[in-house]
């Protein structure tokens, strides 16, 4: 569905955001976005949705230059970012004028979705909160039936129960036949939904993770220990103890924390990264 | 080659009146307003035949212009750009849409617009006995050249402003406009005071009685239409290539 091929690109010439980046979307995974603040991540799904244009490199998306915005590529896809844009009408008008570009899209699926969320519908959009807006924005998105949807910081803005029903609703949304990218850095917000793991850093992806993999190379615990472990891989402090990255010497399945894994594969030299590389499990992107 | 589907342009088309069709309404008043005032304040030229036929055409521009600086207002910010890019349409069906709705689409309404309200104005002072009965009459030359000039000049400046300044874009461009014609003039001025400096006393006064020459241009009827076409067509074209570069 995407793919990028050595990429480069930077706002101002002499900075590289991205240098030589390769990365591949395929059907059927919601992948997860990790990155610091300032990483790339917005504009690493601009360029993949073809509002910024490479430096240097390919981006391909549904088998075309994405920077062409060719129509039949854009009408497969649907793009949420994080801020967004609406027009001082209302939902029904907005369905009525952006629905018809989508082949698939269903009017009763996007009034559901509003109602699933509790989203007003009579108020005119621009008086609506973030976090409305968001989730009328999400019911749209879904309601387009696409087969590449790009979500950039979806849960930012969103209440707690929200957060609950955005994440029922995208386990039913995935689909073999769909590619769901969502962009974070809220990790725990997408615990036990996003898979494969795609983090960048210093402009280059330096892991592209697919979680079972992971399991099968680390293993993730919380011990109630006074001093750091030291012949852990990774460790943080957390209360009561510390939460340790360890290889999986039991071949038990254990449950990674996103946000501990997030942090033991960007922190430097990291000794979880040489073991997935040792392992043959993972991919470096 | 981008791709161009009448369906999409189509949808594009309604996408916009669907969302900017209310801006009509906000015309019609000042419209009104403006007939009002020129018409009860005219007395004089109310006998004249072509009395609405000179200020449709001077409205039309004026309008024609305004609307047209604002018809790709989604890109004035890098969100609205953002969803204007992502818009499941071809670069050229989108300015081909934005080129509808500036020039035929709103040629028409606003032609209507005007018909209706010459009458309601005329129909409305004619019963406290202010002015006569004059009919506008859109296929009256004066006019049809009017709008051939709507067409050439003021719509491509309009949509020329819109991509190419984000905020106050009718405003800039009247501005860019005047200075570029200082800077032509001043320009033209100096070159003539250097080349034929013996024509001129100092600087500035120029010395009487002296023969300067035949201009030797060949200047036909049509040559004012075929410069305004290339002047026409080359906004448009600048319009279309700053639109396909944007980006967020």
């Amino acid at each position: 569905m995407i793919h990028l091929q050595n990429l480069d690109f930077g706002y101002r010439k002499g900075e590289r955001l991205f240098q030589g980046l390769d990365l591949n979307v395929e059907r059927g995974g919601i992948y997860g976005l990790l990155g610091r603040n300032g990483a790339g991540k917005s504009t690493l799904l601009k360029l993949m949705t073809g509002c910024l244009k490479p430096d240097a490199g390919s981006v391909e998306l549904f088998g075309r230059e994405a920077f062409d915005r060719h129509p039949d590529s854009l009408q497969r896809l649907y793009f949420l970012p994080e801020q967004v844009y609406l027009p001082a009408r209302s939902w029904k008008v907005l369905a009525k004028a952006y629905g018809p570009f989508y082949p698939n899209f269903s009017e009763e699926a996007f009034y559901n979705g509003l109602e699933t969320f509790h989203v007003p519908t009579d108020r005119k959009l621009t008086k609506l909160s973030l976090g409305q807006k968001k989730k009328g924005l999400i019911s749209f998105a879904l309601a387009c039936n696409t087969e590449l949807l790009v979500l950039d910081e979806p849960t930012n803005g969103l209440d707690i129960p929200s957060k609950a029903q955005f994440r029922s609703i995208m386990a039913e949304t995935a689909t073999d036949e769909r590619a769901i990218v969502v962009s974070t850095h809220q990790v725990r917000d997408l615990a036990g939904l996003i898979d494969p793991i795609m983090v960048v850093d210093n402009g280059t992806m330096i892991a592209h993770l697919d979680l079972n993999e992971v399991s099968n190379a680390l293993s993730f615990s919380l011990e109630s220990s006074l001093t750091p472990p030291i012949d852990a891989l990774h460790h943080e402090r957390v209360p009561g103890g510390y939460y340790v990255v360890r290889p999986n010497t039991t071949g038990r399945h254990t449950e990674p924390d996103l946000e501990v894994l997030f942090n033991a594969v960007v922190a430097p030299n990291s000794r979880v990264l040489a073991t997935l590389a040792s392992a043959s499990q993972f991919q470096n992107a | 080659m981008q791709p161009i589907s009448l369906h999409r342009i189509g949808l594009l088309v309604r996408r916009t009146f669907l969302l900017n069709g209310r801006k009509w309404f906000a015309y019609l008043g000042p419209l009104l307003a403006i007939l009002f005032i020129a018409w009860s304040s005219s007395h004089d030229d109310n006998s004249n035949p072509n009395y609405f036929n000179t200020v449709f055409s001077i409205l039309l521009i004026v309008f024609g212009f305004f609307q047209a600086s604002t018809a790709l207002s989604e890109n004035k910010t890098a969100d609205g750009r953002q969803s204007s890019l992502t818009v499941p349409a071809s670069d050229t069906e989108k300015f081909l849409s934005a080129w509808l709705y500036s020039g035929p689409i709103f040629l028409v309404l606003f032609t209507l617009a005007f018909f209706v309200l010459t009458w309601v104005v005329t129909g409305i002072l004619g019963l406290f006995g202010i002015g006569g009965v004059v009919a506008f009459d859109p296929t009256h030359e004066s006019v049809l050249s009017m709008m051939k000039f709507f067409f050439l000049i003021a719509q491509p400046l309009g949509l020329l402003a819109a991509i190419a300044f984000d905020r106050y874009a009718a405003g800039k461009m009247i501005g860019s406009i005047m200075a570029i014609a200082f800077g032509l003039s001043a320009l033209a001025a100096i070159t003539v005071r250097i080349v034929y400096r013996d024509a001129f006393e100092g600087f500035f006064t120029p010395v009487s009685n002296i023969n300067m020459g035949e201009p030797q241009m060949a200047v036909t009827s049509e040559s004012p239409l075929i410069l305004l076409l290339v002047l026409g067509t080359a906004l448009l074209a600048a319009t279309y290539f700053k639109f396909q570069e944007k980006s967020v």
